[in-house]
């Protein structure tokens, strides 16, 4: 019983893991974008380039750390989180 | 040597800036709750360092692919994107893997420190003057 609540855990944070990396793939796209586009306005209008690259580096860390955020859960997941629901185990079953 | 473009500097020099009132606000509230130790203070310097390097990269990328065609700035931004999530990643993965060198939290809460500085800046800091649109001599006409 104790093996089949240690595999729960485990593989728990192993899922929740994989599913906040799944917010990395969004800044990836949406930056893209957001560049393209960037180009595209300074094509038109060359003298707006230091505008445009100051307003891009400003959204592009806003983008960005949004898979941080995702990319920093599943670290905690994987590396923290299963020794402490352990734990927490451990002291409920020895109750 | 590419030279580096001045807004690139600038933003750079905000973050690093907001970054170290952000870390020894993080080091103060450490030593007040009594949780100071020395791989809280390498987590914090290792975090704040990967977060200045990481928007200073980025801030290079978006020099280089703003002069690019536009397929060819999609495909470098993401490919930039990707190499610097994983460089993050094994920042953080280090400092989980060395837990008596550095301090897992205080590795981590830098890298989302500059979101927080950008937009406070844009809440509480100076408006930058917005273009005047005047119009141009065929639109005066029409008029």
């Amino acid at each position: 019983m104790l093996e089949l609540a240690l595999g729960i855990i485990l593989g728990g944070c192993a899922i929740g893991a994989g599913l906040a990396m799944i917010a990395g793939i969004g800044p990836g796209i949406g930056e893209g974008n957001a560049v393209a586009k960037a180009c595209e306005a300074i094509g038109r209008q060359p003298e707006s380039k230091g505008d445009v690259t100051s307003t891009m580096i400003t959204g592009c860390i806003i983008a960005e750390t949004t898979g941080l955020y995702g990319l920093v859960i599943a670290i905690l997941l994987i590396f923290v989180a299963p020794r402490q629901f352990v734990n927490i185990l451990m002291e409920t079953i020895g109750k | 040597m590419r030279k580096i473009d001045p807004v690139v500097r600038k933003e750079t020099g905000f973050i690093a800036t907001f970054l170290l009132a952000g870390s020894m606000l993080i080091q103060g509230v450490c030593i007040v709750v009594g949780w100071w130790s020395l791989p809280v203070l390498l987590g914090n310097l290792l975090g704040a360092v990967t977060a200045v390097g990481n928007f200073f990269l980025m801030g290079l990328m978006i020099q280089r692919a703003v002069l690019q065609d536009k397929k060819k700035a999609t495909n470098t931004v993401r490919l930039s994107q990707g190499g610097r999530l994983l460089m993050q990643g094994l920042i953080l993965v280090l400092a989980a893997a060395l837990p008596r060198v550095f301090n897992i939290y205080t590795t981590a809460i830098p890298l989302l420190l500059p979101r927080i500085g950008v937009m406070l800046r844009n809440k509480f800091g100076p408006a930058d003057p917005v273009p005047v649109v005047t119009a141009t001599a065929d639109e005066e006409d029409e008029d």
